[in-house]
Parts: structure tokens; C-alpha cells; sequence
């Protein structure tokens, strides 16, 4: 199984390491702010342990976030005021392969291509007057690849790393999904809910982690993802995802060398999308989740993770639905 | 987050927490020491196990770990010493294979054998989480020191004499 290490000081002799051998992360988590401000915020990095071994991977992950539960603020709420849009759930499910290839035990770059399978549904602009009508969506198609570069050198024991990367709009954006069913069939689906988000961002972020015991390895990471160009920017015809901030903590048990038991505790704030066809009202917020879950080496060469998140804490502006708790499910293999 | 998903979470933990674990917890000093081959720089293996008869010495270390580099001119001293009177020191090296160079001008420098350990596992001595760590094996083939509950993690002349020394006189 692979494990996490860390540097000792030359004054704190009892630090720690832990050997980086084996299978390595290779996916990370999807970008989701098409689903507003809920979910993929899992450090699937960290699921597998950072990794230190040169080579290819490949890697397959399985997300599935479904959001059914209206909230605003830091509640849940059972309605909207009249004249906001009243949305019923969207069930996102993300198959994200992803490859990897590290030169050496600095170095690596992941492309990750996501396959966003996204169904939604909603009563529209809520009128308390008219009876609710329910319209409905579907699609399925590739998302918004992203391109990841990680460098881990700084230090001899490879625990200290930065990334910068790129997310691609090569996903449908804009208005290209549609209703299929109910009395807005034929309209355009809310740029935040289509596959992609048109936009070329720039993402940054770091990470650490250490063992802290014999049984015990903790890290931490950051990444800051933000729209530099967008496809999208005629006026009254635009779109901007807003900037994302997420981090995660977390604590892996390391006492076996096959299974390992982890618990991550996942934030993320995202400020307002922006322009003509974002919903600037709802679509920002802060959440947090705490995420346990397990990664398990079938082999030298095969890795399998999975966690679920529950949500603990969400400040939503405006009206947005968001997750009850969401499942992730990866596979990596070393080639 | 709800009672029911709290709870799930505390008792998920609780089982994985209390699950036996394959690790170093069942050293224990003067019961016979787990085995543990080094594969040397030149590639030779030596196995604790055809040691018997000799007091070994196991030290884990690493080119980066600076408290490591101050203790191995000290052992390898020592292991020089006192290598006629039946003492064996393995030291297994945590590097990455791309330090390798740097390995073997260290163990260039010493008078016992150096292998890389090729993991954070070192069989029944547990995940080396932190460096250095030295274990000691009597004549018998017993633990006779068990690294982990040392307060000082790197070996000392002091020590030394005062753990090894009398191993060798027996």
C-alpha cells in the first residue's frame, strides 16, 4: 500500500517518514462547479497516498453526487419566495479516467477527462398562483478536461509539492443542453449544469503530508482553481465560473500495509459565477464535508479507493440544491 | 451532520481502530526476532537468520535524516571495533533508488553492509515512520533492544556500550 512520508530535521529527530514505493495518486477529484457549490471536494490525492514511484498510471473514478435537498444559507428550507426559480434535484455522476506519467520522483503531470452523466429537474420561476410544472433534462457527454502539473522535489523525502494546471472548456457550454420534457422543452439548461463551463482556468495548489505516528500519516492540501479566458464573453450572452477555493485535512491509518482507513474533512468555498447566463444569486457559498472512506492495494500494481462525504456545514447564497452525501469510488493502476 | 451519520462515523472508526493490525506491535524484547533480509548494494542478501550466534544490529536510516548521518560514523566505529568479538551491523537505507549514488558514497564510508529497504515496511519491525531506528538481536537470536521505545532515537557511544557491550561479552 502506498504511504505517505515526511521529512525529519536535523534538530527533531523523531519526525518521520514513511516510504512512498508504492502505488501512487494518480486521479483527483473532478472539478463540479457545475453543480453550484456542492461536492467533489474529495482529495482523491491524498485517497491514494502522494507517490513518489516514476511511471504511467491510469486511473478511473466514479463520483456520484445527487442533489435533492433545497437549501439556503446555512438551512434547508422547503420553498422559495416567489418569482426565484424552484429546482427539484440534479443528479450528478462523474467518470473521470485520468493518466499519469512521473519522470522521476519530483516530477508528474495528470491529464484527467472527465464523462459527466447529469440529470436535472425543475419547476421553473415559482408562482404561487400557478400550479408547478415539472421540466427535465438529461445528458451525457465529456466534460472539461484538466491538466495537472506537480512538482515534489523541494525537499528529500518528496512530502511538500505544488501543482499548476490547466482545466480545459472542452466539455458542451453555454446553452448547448436543453430541456427535453415539461413546459420549458427546447430552453437552454443553466450554463452551471451544462458538461462544461466554456472557460480555461488556471489552477494552482499545494500539499504536505507526514507520518505523525507508527499507525498514523496526516496532510493537508490546497488548490485554487480561477476562469482566465472564457468563451462565453459577449455581453448579454456571457459566463464565468467563479473562483473556487478548496482544501482538505485529513488522517490516514497506516498500520496495515494493504488497507487503509482515512478520514478527510473537506472545505470549499466558490464565489458567484458571473455574467449574462450565470446565476449570480445561487451559486456561491462555503461547505464542508467530512469524508470517510478506505483505499486498498489488490497487488503491487492495482489500487482501489472509496469514500463517501457527508456534508457538515454549508453557507449557500441564495437557493441551491445540494447534496445529502456523496459517494466516490476510484481505481488506479500502475503500468 | 445527522445523529445517525455521526454515529456511523465514530463506530466505522471505532472497528477500524480496534482491527488487529500487521505491524510492529508484536515485538517484544528477549521473545525470538522477526527475520529481515538486506539485499546489499552489491547484492547480497543477508538474512538475520543465518546470524545466529552473533549479537546484530539493524539500523534504519536515510541520507536526509541528519541525526542518521551523525550516528553512522558512531556505529560504524564501534561495528569496527568490536565486528571480531561477533558483532553484525545491517543498515538499511529508506532513499529513493535515484539517491542511490549518494547511498553507496555514505556506505562507502562505513564498515558494515548497506542495502536499500525498497519500502516504508520492514517486515515484523513495523512501518518505519520515523528515523533512525536500530534494533538490537542477541546471540540467541532474541530482541534484545526494540528501537521504537528508545528515548533517544539515535544510537549514542553511550548507549552502545552500555546496550550492546555486555551482549557481546555473553
Amino acid at each position: 500500500m502506498n504511504s505517505l512520508r515526511a521529512p525529519r530535521g536535523p534538530t527533531a529527530p523523531r519526525a518521520v517518514l514513511s516510504f512512498a514505493f508504492a502505488l501512487g495518486a494518480i486521479v483527483s477529484a473532478p472539478a463540479a462547479f457545475a453543480c453550484a457549490s456542492c461536492g467533489c471536494t474529495l482529495s482523491a490525492d491524498a485517497a491514494l497516498g502522494y507517490s513518489v514511484a516514476s511511471g504511467w498510471r491510469l486511473s478511473l473514478e466514479y463520483d456520484y453526487i445527487h442533489q435533492d435537498e433545497l437549501r439556503s444559507g446555512t438551512q434547508s428550507v422547503s420553498g422559495v419566495p416567489p418569482g426565484q426559480e424552484l429546482e427539484r434535484e440534479t443528479l450528478n455522476r462523474y467518470i473521470t479516467a485520468g493518466l499519469n506519467y512521473a519522470p522521476n520522483s519530483s516530477w508528474n503531470v495528470t491529464l484527467l477527462m472527465p464523462w459527466v452523466v447529469r440529470t436535472h429537474s425543475t419547476y421553473g420561476e415559482y408562482d404561487p398562483d400557478e400550479p408547478l410544472e415539472l421540466s427535465s433534462s438529461s445528458s451525457s457527454s465529456v466534460g472539461d478536461l484538466r491538466l495537472i502539473g506537480s512538482y515534489q522535489g523541494f525537499l528529500a523525502t518528496h512530502n511538500l509539492g505544488v501543482q499548476l494546471g490547466v482545466k480545459l472548456p472542452t466539455g458542451q457550454y453555454g446553452t448547448a443542453v436543453k430541456f427535453e420534457g415539461g413546459p420549458l422543452t427546447g430552453e437552454p439548461l443553466d450554463a452551471s449544469l451544462q458538461p462544461g463551463t466554456g472557460s480555461t482556468d488556471v489552477i494552482v495548489g499545494a500539499y504536505y503530508f507526514r507520518a505523525i505516528s507508527r499507525d498514523f500519516d496526516f496532510f493537508a492540501n490546497v488548490q485554487f482553481q480561477a476562469a482566465v479566458s472564457h468563451h462565453l464573453d459577449e455581453p448579454g450572452n456571457d459566463f464565468r465560473p467563479g473562483n473556487a477555493l478548496t482544501g482538505s485535512l485529513g488522517l490516514r491509518y497506516e498500520a496495515h500495509p494493504t488497507w487503509v482507513p482515512q478520514l478527510q474533512v473537506n472545505l470549499q468555498h466558490k464565489s458567484p459565477d458571473q455574467g449574462a447566463l450565470a446565476d449570480v444569486q445561487n451559486s456561491a457559498g462555503t461547505v464542508a464535508y467530512v469524508s470517510p472512506g478506505i483505499a486498498v492495494a489488490a497487488g503491487k500494481k492495482l489500487e482501489l479507493f472509496g469514500f463517501v462525504q457527508l456534508p457538515v456545514y454549508s453557507n449557500l447564497y441564495g437557493y441551491q440544491l445540494f447534496p445529502r452525501y456523496t459517494v466516490s469510488v476510484g481505481v488506479s493502476y500502475r503500468l | 451532520m445527522s445523529g445517525g451519520a455521526r454515529h456511523w462515523i465514530l463506530s466505522v472508526l471505532a472497528a477500524l481502530l480496534a482491527a488487529p493490525a500487521a505491524r510492529a506491535a508484536e515485538l517484544r524484547v528477549g521473545a525470538p526476532a522477526p527475520p529481515l533480509t538486506l539485499v546489499t548494494l552489491d547484492g547480497q542478501h543477508i538474512s538475520t537468520a543465518d546470524l545466529r550466534g552473533q549479537v546484530v544490529i539493524l539500523t534504519f536510516w536515510a541520507t536526509w535524516c541528519a541525526p542518521c548521518r551523525a550516528e553512522l560514523p558512531l556505529l560504524s566505529d564501534y561495528a569496527a571495533r568490536h565486528h571480531a568479538e561477533g558483532l553484525t551491523v545491517l543498515a538499511f537505507s529508506l532513499d529513493d533508488p535515484e539517491r542511490l549514488a549518494e547511498v553507496r558514497a555514505i556506505a562507502a564510508t562505513l564498515s558494515f553492509p548497506v542495502g536499500l529497504l525498497g519500502s516504508d515496511r520492514a517486515g515484523g519491525y513495523g512501518r518505519m515512520w520515523r528515523l533512525p531506528v536500530s534494533f538490537t538481536i542477541d546471540r540467541a537470536g532474541r530482541l534484545a533492544n526494540d528501537g521504537w521505545k528508545e528515548k533517544n532515537p539515535a544510537l549514542q557511544a553511550g548507549r552502545l556500550e552500555e546496550l550492546v557491550t555486555p551482549l557481546l561479552a555473553k
